[in-house]
């Protein structure tokens, strides 16, 4: 579902008297919330940080279906720029938030991937004039009273947002423009619905599709997945997902065909399968061990147990046995004897061969 | 270039920033009272610098000459960095500016004399037995602006007759016009950035391609700068030797062995800031295939083994090209 938010509903009328998109207002513990059959809810924040953080966090709550918010309103232009005009709607980037004791250091992004985007910073009260302005165009050259309020709980929540501003006012230029607001409202709510309309899809989302090619290839190549090794698979092929670009070239790199012929059980070759992919995502790592271990070999056939740093960040290493008869002892002289320390040493320590 | 000019009041009549204002007529120039004031205030995103990049040009308040951390530069020396920037034009998508200031907008500070009379305290404190060297670089490439901030020739003039301290320019551009045009000396060494070319695509975004940055390198050799190189970031890959023989193989076509002053080697490293900004940034960088793991110092690079490896292997290739061992020094590393 989409929630829209509005700071007034003189904002939001349009909105609410489009028939097709036919709100309702929803009982909630305040006035101002409104449901479609669109797959969509509007709210009215009211104005200010305060009132819209308070009335947003409780719908995002008491909603975990809310997929996107989407921020609409007017705002005020800071500065005296070609690129902004009034009545243009404008797509907001970063948004900031200006308190009374001054310029709050965290900042709210929108998820717009669009290059043409503004910046805002939200005002703890209403911009009106030239002070204002040259207060807070150093920061963003769009000012609004919500925003930042919005960003805030949509991060809270990880739910997408979106922000578009109709220009309404020049702050630089002060004036009597509430009253002049005020008597655009209906006009910049048309525009913002217009907008919004040819934006945004107002198809309800199917069912999100899963994409999961585990049980693809259980089926493909016989496997058997523990939930465990769905685990460390979904990890590891993530992983190699972004070095080889694509899911072809990452099979291709896993030579699964082998997989078809290999006479092995389902988890038999699903360990298998876990091991190629470990080697392929970590590949000095795993060409270490393999040759740590041959190297240690002797002392493992001794049962001694060999253990080395974490992460190998010193190049010393622990040994331990527990020595019952003589014979253990014997074993363990003539395994020292067969270890090769110095090519330990030189492994542990990336001497090249 | 610049969405913004901010200056500091105090700087306006500054010859220097007349100079960058005059350069940047067609855009927005704002009065500010203190570049702090404004400057990394408010978080602002890292990538805004493609679209939103502002510049603060003001006079750097405090220390402006550092100590710079052990195993910095070749041993034995005290090493120091001065600050006379922040930030960088590149997008080096390793990059530690990226969690650092912000802000990825850029700040050019102006009063250079003053970082002049620091560094002329450190060398006399340090005495002549022993030489004194300065970093520029550690905020911001020191060349690719150095035609707009044109500070160089008073550096220049300033270090050309000491017998205690050297200056190194560290830089990944092949902006040299200003260099061009300054007479050589020997205490003063520009030190290029390299990667294989393959890396320098993947990473080093909107940075010279390494073919300009060694023609770069072979007209300052030729003019009688010397040169050094920064093997560094050295980042893991598929291919890591044979990308790595190459370049060296290319480098030393531009420039021969016995002519390069010094060679730094360092392997990719993060801290844990850094890193999470970097997988914010560039969620699909190559960097996060590399098998880096969070270390013991809770720093993000790749284990002992495979760093001792990376470093090792580059090493020989430099030796077998006849590059003389005590010129090779590991940066950052044990």
């Amino acid at each position: 579902m989409k929630l829209l938010t509005f700071a007034h509903r003189a904002e939001s009328q349009a909105f609410l008297k489009n028939k097709a998109l036919s709100f309702k207002a929803k009982p909630f513990a305040f006035e101002g919330f409104y449901c479609s059959e669109k797959e969509l809810a509007l709210l009215i924040t009211g104005e200010g940080v305060q009132s819209a953080t308070e009335k947003l966090a409780a719908v995002c709550g008491a909603y975990p279906e809310i997929t996107h918010i989407i921020n609409m309103g007017v705002a005020g232009i800071l500065e005296d720029s070609p690129k902004l005009d009034l009545n243009q709607i404008k797509v907001l980037r970063t948004c900031y938030l200006s308190r009374s004791e001054g310029m709050e250091f965290k900042s709210f992004t929108t998820s717009e991937e669009s290059k043409n985007t503004f910046d805002c910073v939200t005002s703890h009260k209403r911009a009106l004039t030239k002070e204002d302005s040259n207060r807070l165009s150093p920061f963003a050259p769009i000012v609004d009273r919500e925003c930042w309020a919005i960003g805030s709980v949509a991060s809270r929540f990880k739910i997408p947002f979106h922000a578009y501003k109709i220009l309404s006012d020049r702050v630089f230029e002060s004036g009597e423009v509430c009253q002049q607001v005020k008597d655009k409202a209906l006009f910049f709510s048309e525009s913002l619905l217009n907008y919004f309309l040819e934006t945004w899809s107002l198809e309800a989302p199917g069912p999100i599709e899963a994409y999961d090619n585990l049980e693809k290839m259980s089926k493909d190549y016989s496997l058997h997945f523990t939930t465990s090794h769905k685990r460390k698979f979904r990890s590891l092929w993530n992983i190699l997902l972004k070095k080889y670009s694509n899911e072809k070239e990452v099979l291709k790199k896993l030579d699964m065909d082998c997989f078809k012929e290999i006479k092995l059980s389902p988890k038999e070759k699903t360990s298998f399968l876990l091991e190629k992919m470990e080697n392929l995502s970590t590949p000095f790592k795993s060409e270490l061990k393999v040759k740590l271990d041959q190297s240690i070999s002797p002392l493992k056939n001794a049962k001694c147990l060999v253990r080395f740093s974490e992460n190998f960040e010193d190049d010393s290493m622990e040994l331990s046995l527990k020595i019952r008869k003589e014979a253990d002892l014997i074993h363990l002289k003539k395994a020292l004897e067969k270890t090769d320390y110095k090519q330990i040493k030189n492994l542990l320590n990336g001497i090249p061969e | 270039m610049f969405e913004k000019i901010f200056y500091e009041k105090d700087a306006f009549s500054n010859p220097r920033t007349q100079y960058v204002l005059n350069k940047f007529k067609g855009i927005p120039h704002v009065e500010i009272s203190k570049i702090e004031d404004i400057f990394g205030r408010v978080k602002k995103p890292y990538l805004q610098k493609r679209t939103n990049l502002n510049l603060f040009i003001g006079e750097k308040k405090g220390q402006l000459v550092k100590e710079t951390p052990n195993a910095y530069g070749l041993s034995g020396d005290p090493h120091y960095y001065f600050i006379h920037s922040y930030n960088c034009i590149y997008e080096c998508d390793y990059c530690y500016l990226q969690g650092y200031f912000h802000s990825p907008d850029l700040v050019f500070f102006i009063n250079h004399e003053e970082i002049i009379e620091e560094m002329r305290q450190i060398i006399k404190k340090n005495g002549s037995h022993k030489t004194s060297w300065f970093h520029a670089g550690e905020y911001s490439d020191s060349l690719a602006l150095s035609h707009i901030t044109g500070e160089l020739p008073l550096y220049f003039d300033f270090f050309r007759d000491l017998k205690s301290a050297k200056l190194e320019l560290r830089t990944k551009s092949a902006n040299i016009k200003e260099l061009k045009s300054l007479r050589p000396s020997k205490n003063i060494i520009v030190s290029f950035s390299l990667s294989p070319k393959e890396q320098i695509k993947d990473h080093d975004l909107k940075t010279p391609p390494l073919e300009t940055r060694l023609k770069a390198m072979e007209t300052l050799d030729k003019l009688g700068h010397p040169i050094a190189l920064h093997l560094d970031p050295i980042i893991f890959c598929d291919d890591f030797k044979s990308q790595y023989e190459e370049m060296l193989e290319s480098l030393f076509k531009y420039i021969s062995p016995e002519r390069i002053e010094y060679i730094s080697l360092g392997v990719v490293r993060f801290t844990k800031d850094v890193y999470n900004q970097m997988k914010k940034n560039y969620p699909s960088s190559k960097v996060h295939q590399s098998e880096l793991i969070k270390s013991f110092d809770g720093k993000v690079r790749y284990m002992r083994p495979m760093r001792l490896w990376m470093l090792q292997t580059i090493k020989n290739i430099c030796l077998l090209y006849g590059v003389k061992e005590e010129k090779l020094y590991l940066c950052m590393e044990e």
